[in-house]
């Protein structure tokens, strides 16, 4: 056989396998047969398949020019939803879902199936809604951003009513974050939940920002290893406190947010900067705070130190109304002689389930998963953009096509949570001018 | 055609993919949407049978509408995977006895089997048995080996399950963690004078104790066990620990504290900011300290070098105070260790120095902080009033400890053996050969990854810096790095042409 027939042979073979897998590859297309149509509040139809729903978010997988996307649809953005039952659903290749498992997908997802009770009317309802968890995440402006909060304001209206005799317990479990995260937090609090719900706190670890954006929350509760306060602002390390103007911006802020909880700003200073303070409790029980450690008759916070309050300690100041490990211990502080706990009773949690609160767990899941994956998505991106600017024009659309999925899958990220924008970008303008570019780039690849 | 081409590429990266994953650990199955056959027949096993051949022995652990969670073990390394539905041809499943109530609940690799559990109660009663006719039920976890390896979270939540399972009211921790340093001929004994105030993988130990036990056992005070910890050497991480319950008693040599650098340990930079990261710290530990009977100044004393804590006798009871002692019957426990003060060497050799507070037998039971000194486990049953008409119903406990123990030595072995592997794999020749070194490579890295996965908690920061092993932010090892080799490898080989 010369070179040349085997050539030819070879190529011959090869294009028939490629023709072959092409039609298999059709069949493949999770949108080859899907019918399911998003239909968004601005008019925009998305045919595809629905690939996941939760917590009103739909992600649906749409093919536009052979090119693969999946958009993640917010409750906000969405009209309605169109369903195609008898499009058979196609699965992700294993390879990628193997390694979707502990990337882009949650993980280990938490299965929160579980029996909702009946409720009964007139007996005020209340839930519990975390802001923060150890297994997912908790760092404010990140797992614990004002966003998805107000996101949960409508489930909550619905699920405690609008009457106002629901009661709303926030759950905090956080080592701090983002300072400006926490006005956003503070403002959604404020000016969004009290008005609605009887706001409660259930302080577990509330330490730096999170103790700062609840303290706008009169009505305080600790687990018995709850802890609140260090709240000095600092820059990247140790060696960088913030200071001079930018110091006296938060004290500021801090001593407005106090007033809103109606807690002396002596005591969150405390908090703030090593400032000593003692405290006497009069015979009506008003707690009066001396800025020096000597004045009252008790030491809140020592000389030199940075004030965190633990469960005796806050309840010793009246800080803390009580002292409360389980829903029932806490419904019994808040004086409440009947309560209905809104949720799905779920096995591993110690409060009912709420569908707000699934919603904020599986936000976090979500941050997390992106969280881990964000770093090799980019990553494989630069390497699958960098491998179609290398490739001959018949292999290019390929690594475009891959290209462009990694770049949609980095965009539903910064959908889902986007102040990761922030961390990555440094802001929204930022993030638009880099996907912009490389929308232009990807473009021009295929021209 | 442009269309179609991209479509034929993209159909052959997943077909190859596809068949890389199958024959790694980690890896999935080729996965077609039609619904499985199941059957139920044979003995021994479980066994699924996937579309592609391949089959999979183990024990099926949980299962839903959709997928199927397998236990299995391979290379001596016990790992736990769940399938789809639509990747299996056919479930084989083994002899067994009945599922328990308890077994669907979440598990990590030394989760009781179902057929293997000999309960003493029914599982259904779980929780809710106290002492019944037989007397009160208890389960006995001896926490012997380095804190944060052999000591871990999975195992004690097993171990914690099993408990629940079987009706246990009385959870006995035997504290005895190895206040060493080094690996293996290296290790030897830390003295008083080392301290390390180490609390992350306390706080997930504990989070064992104050979070899991009340979401399985019940929140309310009376459905939550009764928690006794008998120390033996609680040193370093391992002293936040006890702090979670006042029932608490001391071996005649036992040692709780070895955590008093936490001044230092924060390193230099802007005082405020370490005393903010300090004030945490230590309430952090308070809050574990307000669940076991511990006062704030104990803690205090035993954490800051710089604290002086002193204790006076009122009524027969302990009243701590900072200071030095003024009166007659006022002790000093703890002084400011700077200059003329600082421990010196001899006493330290004997345990006696000061700088710090280190809590032996004598000093605890002295300060009402221990229960009392007992020598053996028999004692200890005794003193419990649990000698007698005490039943255990640990069983299995020594299986899910051991059973972690082995499978992390293992693991650590197998994952040494494959990193070096790795090194050695030269992806060269032909084009063939090229894919079958970068196939090779994937395997491994899946195989890596699934160690990781499981087993990741139990190996030291110290031992992965060791070994080349990258660390995430939380100190454990970084299964996206290998993650993102695996992708770099995938796209050189798409890159790669005849």
């Amino acid at each position: 056989m010369n070179g040349k027939r085997a050539m030819s042979r070879w190529n011959m073979t090869r294009w028939l396998m490629l023709c072959a897998l092409a039609v298999v590859g059709l069949f493949a297309s999770p949108s080859a047969f899907a019918a399911d149509k998003v239909v968004l509040k601005d008019g925009t139809v998305l045919t595809g398949t629905i690939v996941r729903e939760t917590s009103g978010i739909v992600w649906i997988k749409t093919t536009t020019g052979g090119i693969e996307t999946e958009r993640m649809v917010l409750p906000d953005e969405l009209k309605s939803v169109e369903r195609d039952a008898g499009a058979a659903k196609t699965e992700a290749p294993a390879e990628e879902k193997a390694d979707d498992a502990a990337g882009d997908q949650p993980a280990n997802g938490i299965k929160l199936e579980g029996d909702e009770p009946e409720y009964k009317p007139g007996v005020p309802r209340a839930l519990v809604l975390t802001l923060g968890d150890e297994q997912n995440g908790h760092m404010v402006g990140v797992y614990m951003t004002a966003e998805i909060v107000r996101r949960a304001i409508p489930t909550l209206e619905k699920e405690l009513g609008t009457d106002r005799t629901g009661i709303l317990v926030l759950r905090v479990h956080s080592g701090g974050g983002m300072l400006l995260e926490l006005q956003k937090l503070s403002d959604v609090i404020e000016n969004e939940l009290k008005p609605r719900f009887r706001v409660v706190g259930w302080i577990d670890h509330a330490i730096s920002a999170a103790a700062m954006t609840m303290h706008c929350v009169e009505e305080i509760y600790f687990t018995t290893d709850g802890e609140y306060g260090g709240c000095t602002a600092f820059a990247g390390g140790a060696d960088k406190p913030v200071e001079g103007f930018a110091l006296e911006e938060i004290l500021y802020m801090m001593e407005k947010i106090s007033a809103r909880g109606k807690h002396d700003p002596l005591l969150m200073r405390s908090m703030q900067i090593q400032m000593p303070l003692s405290a006497t409790i009069d015979e009506n029980g008003n707690v009066k705070y001396f800025p020096d450690a000597t004045s009252g008759e008790m030491v809140v916070n020592p000389d030199r130190e940075v004030l965190t309050l633990n469960a005796k300690s806050a309840e010793r100041i009246k800080f803390s109304s009580g002292r409360a490990d389980s829903i029932e211990e806490l419904a019994k502080h808040m004086g409440l002689p009947e309560v209905q706990w809104v949720g799905k009773r779920v096995r591993g949690y110690p409060w009912p389930i709420s569908k707000a609160e699934e919603m904020q767990i599986r936000f976090r899941e979500q941050t997390k998963a992106d969280q881990a994956a964000e770093g090799r998505l980019w990553e494989s991106y630069g390497r699958r953009l960098a491998a179609a600017q290398a490739a001959q024009e018949r292999d290019r659309a390929s690594f475009v096509g891959q290209a462009r999925q990694n770049l949609e899958r980095i965009k539903a990220i910064f959908r889902n949570n986007p102040n990761l924008k922030l961390l990555r970008f440094g802001g929204e303008r930022q993030y638009r001018e880099w996907l912009d570019e490389q929308e232009r780039i990807l473009r021009d690849l295929l021209k | 055609m442009r269309r179609k081409h991209t479509a034929a590429m993209m159909a052959l990266v997943a077909g190859m993919t596809g068949l890389v994953g199958v024959c790694g650990l980690g890896g999935a199955t080729p996965a077609l949407a039609q619904s499985s056959a199941t059957r139920v027949d044979g003995s021994g096993p479980d066994t699924l049978i996937f579309r592609n051949g391949n089959t999979l022995k183990g024990e099926i652990v949980s299962e839903t509408e959709k997928t199927v969670k397998i236990k299995s073990t391979t290379n001596g390394i016990t790992f736990e995977m769940e399938y789809p539905k639509a990747d299996l041809l056919e479930i084989k499943r083994g002899t067994r006895a009945p599922e328990s109530k308890g077994a669907k609940a979440d598990t990590k690799p030394t989760a009781p089997a179902a057929a293997e559990v000999k309960s003493e109660a029914k599982a259904e009663d779980a929780g809710t048995v106290g002492a019944g006719p037989d007397g009160t039920k208890y389960y006995y976890l001896s926490l012997k080996g380095e804190f944060g390896s052999q000591i871990s979270q999975t195992p004690i939540r097993d171990a914690v399950d099993d408990a629940y399972k079987n009706g246990a009211r009385v959870l006995i921790f035997e504290m005895d963690a190895n206040w060493t340093q080094g690996e293996g001929e290296m290790t030897q004994d830390k003295k008083a004078f080392q301290q390390e105030f180490s609390m992350s993988r306390a706080e997930r130990i504990n989070d064992v104790i104050l979070k899991h036990i009340p979401s399985i056992y019940g929140s309310a005070p009376e459905d939550r066990p009764q928690v006794v910890f008998w120390i033996k050497n609680a040193m370093g991480g391992a002293a936040f620990v006890p702090m979670l319950s006042c029932d608490r008693y001391f071996h005649p040599d036992g040692k709780m504290g070895g955590i008093g650098n936490l001044t230092e340990m924060m390193g230099t930079g802007s005082e405020r900011v370490l005393e903010k990261w300090r004030g945490a710290a230590l309430q952090t530990a308070m809050g574990f300290a307000n669940w076991g009977c511990m006062p704030e100044i104990v803690i205090r004393g035993m954490a800051r070098r710089e604290q002086v804590v002193s204790v006076r006798y009122i009524d027969g009871k302990p009243d701590f105070f900072e200071g030095y002692p003024s009166n007659p019957g006022e002790e000093l426990l703890t002084d400011s260790g700077k200059e003329s003060e600082q421990d010196t060497i001899d006493q330290l050799a004997r345990w006696q120095g000061n700088d710090v507070i280190t809590l032996t037998a004598d000093l605890a039971t002295k300060l009402q902080l221990s229960k009392g000194t007992v020598s053996t486990k028999g004692e200890l049953l005794e003193t419990l009033g649990l000698s007698r008409n005490g039943v255990a119903v640990d069983q299995r406990v020594e299986k899910i400890f051991g059973g972690w123990a082995d499978g992390l030595d293992r693991a650590k072995t197998r994952l040494l053996r494959i990193l070096r592997d790795y090194q050695d794999v030269r992806v060269e020749g032909t084009w063939e050969e090229r894919r079958a070194a970068r196939g090779r490579q994937m395997r491994m890295l899946d195989e890596i990854m699934t160690i990781l996965r499981q087993y990741g908690e139990g190996m030291l920061p110290r031992w992965c810096f060791q070994n080349g092993i990258p660390l995430n932010e939380s100190g454990e090892p970084d299964i996206n790095g290998y993650l993102n080799e695996k992708d770099k490898i995938k796209t050189e080989q798409q890159l790669d042409k005849r």
